[in-house]
């Protein structure tokens, strides 16, 4: 009898300890984990979808060529157009395929965009953005598929589900922010567009890299085929664009390959480039890194035109009639004017945007 | 008390794993490819005025006997710290980057007709004739498509062929980056 009860006493201790570890891990892993809530914010990006409480028509997804250059306010103030960028930095096409898995999970967006720069990458570049990417998704088969398809030769799996094997080093650099954000995190986006308010006006751009081959990869193919298909299996319709960024150079030989897929398959491919000036986008007032991004100002103005060709050639609807998608965009909306004015207030104050970059 | 003993052992462990140091850095800022380069560029080289420089020599000795450039450009693809900046100089470009807390020259492209590099080669010029010029340094061309390759060391020089023959790109760039 003795004996039983120590035993049941030993399992309740060591299922005890079991759980203070697990807890400790965890815990330990949310406190060293980076939290992107300033300087780099692109990290944050990824988990702020799961807190949309309304459903989107349209879903972006692809690099920083769309959360920077597609403002959904802007589309949601000119068209009544719902809409979600599912962007992330360096955002490669497989992370792409994933996320809009996700979303297919959660919703049924009309359209999908896609924008083709990242088609450029054929194979995994970087953990850094991985991260920015990958850690934001919650644990599911997606993200272990998306885990597996994205990690470069350093990488292992179990870091990503045990934050605290891969963050451990940061110990040393533990900042009030790990603290104060460890459990919950600010938005720095609104409905996934990452706002800047700078001008830095466009110059010269430099030469183009010579390459050596201008083949677009297999692998990219094979998940666009991918993105197509899950589009397809879910109604809704795919449209592959290049936003209007003039640099990293895109090249005439890939625009090429993207349009012949985009006639195979009966897709529409849309290259904001040469309709820059119908857009109305002025390089010296609508970029805040010279060429390279779009700032708010040239993002209102790609998102008018975007919006009004979706009302009008795709059908998107307006939804300004619906009740709760319109308090939700209220919100939205006040949070963006928000952002703009503090944005504002802090290039007056400073001259540069001080809270969301690095410093000059 | 085994089991108390058993729990502050498992709770020290945690602490002692996040204790060690890494051996990578943590990645919530990306980092510069880590790899050492040393200038070894033999005449994969190129000269402006009295400066001769080439693919990772250190930066700012360069840069400040070049005097002030025509103009300046920083990419920062998306989130990424580390910065390709590049400098304008009367028909070429620098690219530098910081290759582990060193800015060194990973770049440097010829921009128009206006310059040649040390064995002659200028853009616009026929590619045989470039060739030619280019044999001089006694490495051997690979070609890949239009674009035809020196390496010498971890300096990649590629000069691209347009459709006439002639010369369009001339770029001195790092043989491990092949790719942009």
């Amino acid at each position: 009898m003795i004996t039983k009860s120590r035993k049941k006493l030993h399992i309740v201790c060591i299922a005890v300890c079991l759980i203070v570890l697990i807890a400790a891990v965890w815990l330990l892993g949310r406190l060293f984990e980076p939290k992107y809530m300033s300087g780099v914010l692109e990290g944050a990006m990824t988990a702020e979808y799961y807190d949309e409480v309304t459903p989107h028509d349209v879903v972006f997804i692809g690099d920083c060529e769309v959360y920077e250059n597609f403002s959904p306010v802007t589309m949601w103030e000119e068209q009544g157009i719902t809409s979600y960028i599912r962007g992330s930095a360096q955002q490669l096409i497989w992370q792409s395929y994933y996320l809009l898995e996700e979303v297919f999970e959660r919703e049924s967006p009309k359209v999908v965009v896609y924008n083709v720069q990242s088609m450029k990458y054929d194979e995994p570049q970087s953990e850094a953005y991985n991260r920015m990417t990958l850690d934001g998704m919650p644990l599911s088969k997606i993200k272990l598929d998306a885990i597996k398809a994205s990690m470069t030769e350093d990488e292992e799996l179990i870091s990503y589900l045990v934050p605290l094997l891969r963050y451990h080093s940061r110990w040393s650099e533990l900042s009030a922010e790990d603290f104060e954000y460890i459990f919950s995190r600010d938005k720095v986006t609104v409905a996934g567009y990452l706002m800047r308010a700078d001008v830095k006006p466009m110059t010269k751009l430099p030469a183009a890299p010579v390459l050596e081959d201008v083949t677009i990869g297999d692998t990219c193919w094979e998940y666009l085929d991918k993105i197509r298909e899950t589009c397809d299996a879910n109604g809704a319709t795919l449209i592959l664009i290049k936003s209007p960024s003039l640099w990293p150079h895109w090249y005439d030989e890939w625009d090429e390959q993207i349009s012949d897929y985009a006639n195979k398959y009966g897709l529409d491919y849309i290259n904001f480039l040469p309709l820059s000036d119908d857009i109305g986008i002025d390089m010296q007032t609508d970029t805040y890194d010279g060429g390279l991004h779009l700032n708010v100002y040239g993002a209102q103005k790609l998102s008018a035109y975007f919006a009004k060709l979706l009302s009008e050639d795709y059908g998107v609807p307006d939804r300004r009639d619906d009740a709760d998608i319109s308090a939700d965009w209220a919100e939205k909306t006040g949070a963006y004017y928000e952002l703009l004015a503090a944005q504002k207030a802090e290039l007056e104050e400073y001259g540069y945007l001080k809270s969301w970059t690095l410093g000059e | 008390m085994k089991k108390t003993t058993a729990l502050v052992l498992a709770i020290l462990m945690i602490f002692a794993l996040c204790a060690c140091n890494g051996d990578k850095p943590a990645p919530d800022k990306p980092d510069d490819d880590a790899a050492e380069y040393t200038p070894d560029y033999g005449e994969l080289y190129y000269v402006s005025g009295d400066v001769k420089f080439g693919i990772m020599d250190a930066a700012e000795p360069v840069l400040e006997a070049l005097g002030e450039p025509q103009g300046t450009f920083e990419s920062d693809s998306c989130a990424y710290q580390g910065k390709d900046m590049f400098y304008y100089y009367d028909g070429f470009e620098i690219m530098v980057n910081d290759v582990d807390g060193t800015e060194r020259i990973t770049g440097i492209t010829l921009a128009d007709d206006t310059v040649s590099n040390p064995q002659g080669v200028k853009i616009g010029m026929d590619m045989t004739e470039a060739l030619a010029l280019m044999s001089e340094t006694n490495l051997q061309a690979t070609q890949s498509g239009d674009v035809y390759k020196f390496v010498c060391g971890s300096t990649m020089l590629r000069l691209k062929a347009g459709e006439d023959g002639a010369v369009t790109a001339a770029e001195y760039c790092v043989a491990a980056n092949q790719e942009d």
